[in-house]
């Protein structure tokens, strides 16, 4: 199936939250706009599709115009951009919040992959270990969580 | 110091050693981190070094000693990346002739293409064909299922060799062609300067890889920057300048096995395995890799 490639950003305005979703890639073709810089910026990245080192600064360059007290709140993160959190200095910047984020599960008998999407509140929390519950491929087998968990989730040590 | 032939023939099916015997005994093993072996007077561009549990930052400073082939003991593939070694240093100039054939046939023996089905070979010569290349790259990479949970990681892979490719990256040579140029420039490189993008299944994994004319990879150049990339806690992003300086960071930390062969102002092939045992199974620290400069 055809990856969908273009790059998306839609925002709309809802008291003093700016809600953003972005799709497709986040490459050398995403342009960041001007974002309101205030209140809260909840984004839904739940769309995008993939991502490469040029649209990473691209990210780490539009998270730096957040300055306090604009507060964002990053939706469904996929795994591609999740990986990198803890290792990309500028990636997150201390005015992020992740409440949401993808967590890969594999099964090594079907060799399926399901993205659990962890939650706050309900699977994390700022001082506590990501707690998800028993995953099962498409014959019922438990599935692995397929990261290194003191790596992928660095992130919430921050 | 033995060779790999003294060390581990065994690991190879006995009627097979009588062809693989000459290649195996021509190259030197080092083994880290026992230090039984003798390391003064190595000739590191022929010799191996075999690890066990060396995280990338430690590879990484083998790789700053001069060794050009570090592989892993602990993994399934051992004895396939072995011989891979011991093929690049003892044939060189039959692999540097002609190198995709030994990926495409996961370096069992030399021979024509065959299987159509489990290869690919893409030319491209513009940025706006990325997305097309992709686009084949993933249809191809859905025959196999086992893909699906890798995918991701390979599309991102692909996508920083197509453009390191097309702009002649990453090289600090201040003469080179397209340096600091915008990477949303829709250039395009003549036909003989054309990129070649290529998948292949082989042996429970599957190889991407990129060729490019240019050959302008500088050993010392690029030993340094990887320990650099591999040795900080955290990594910055250039945040002026045609590329972000995270490209190889994402290429070797996303695959199991990564493999370069410089061949000076000739061409470059880049190319990384992915094991198709799921996401951690190529991301984890526990990496061979393969780094020739010719």
């Amino acid at each position: 199936m055809a990856i969908n490639h273009k790059f998306r950003l839609t925002s709309f305005v809802e008291g003093d939250t700016t809600s953003i979703a972005i799709s497709g890639a986040i490459d050398e073709t995403a342009e960041f706009n001007e974002v309101r810089n205030d209140g809260r910026i909840k984004i839904d990245l739940s769309g995008v599709t993939r991502m490469n080192s040029v649209g990473t600064r691209a990210w780490c360059l539009w998270m730096q115009r957040f300055r306090a007290p604009v507060e964002v709140i990053l939706v469904n993160c996929p795994t591609i951009m999740v990986k990198n959190f803890a290792s990309i200095k500028g990636f997150l910047t201390n005015r992020c919040r992740v409440y949401s984020f993808e967590v890969p599960f594999y099964s090594p008998e079907t060799g399926e992959r399901r993205d659990f999407v962890a939650t706050w509140g309900k699977h994390f929390t700022a001082s506590s270990e990501v707690k998800i519950p028993p995953i099962l491929d498409s014959k019922g087998n438990q599935m692995v969580m397929d990261v290194h968990p003191d790596t992928y989730f660095g992130f919430l040590r921050r | 110091m033995k060779n790999v032939f003294q060390l581990y023939s065994k690991l190879w099916p006995e009627s097979s050693l009588p062809t693989l015997k000459p290649i195996l005994e021509a190259v030197k093993v080092a083994r880290f981190p026992s230090g039984k072996d003798d390391l003064r007077n190595v000739d590191h561009p022929r010799t191996i070094a075999v690890v066990k549990e060396l995280r990338l930052k430690e590879l990484m400073r083998l790789v700053g000693m001069g060794f050009e082939h570090i592989v892993q003991e602990d993994r399934e593939d051992f004895a396939q990346e072995l011989l891979t070694a011991c093929f690049m240093i003892a044939q060189p100039d039959t692999f540097f002739r002609n190198p995709i054939p030994f990926f495409v046939n996961g370096f069992k023996t030399y021979k024509a293409i065959d299987h159509p089905d489990k290869h690919l070979i893409l030319r491209f010569s513009k940025p706006s064909e990325k997305s097309t290349l992709l686009d084949w790259l993933a249809v191809f990479l859905d025959q196999q299922p086992k893909t699906n949970a890798l995918k991701d990681l390979c599309i991102q892979v692909a996508d920083e060799m197509v453009s390191n490719v097309l702009f002649n990256a990453p090289t600090s040579n201040k003469k080179r062609l397209f340096k600091d140029v915008a990477r949303t420039t829709d250039l395009e490189l003549p036909t003989s300067r054309r990129g070649k993008l290529f998948a292949c299944f082989a042996d429970h994994k599957v190889v991407i890889g990129c060729v490019d004319s240019y050959g302008s990879l500088v050993q010392k150049e690029m030993v340094e920057y990887l320990a650099k990339m591999f040795n900080e806690t955290g990594n910055e992003f250039r945040p002026t300048g045609g590329g972000a300086g995270l490209g190889m960071k994402y290429i070797i930390e996303n695959s199991g096995n990564f493999y370069l062969l410089v061949s000076p102002g000739k061409f470059t092939l880049m190319a990384c395995g992915f094991m198709l045992r799921g996401f951690q199974a190529n991301t984890n620290q526990n990496k061979n890799l393969h780094l020739c400069f010719g």
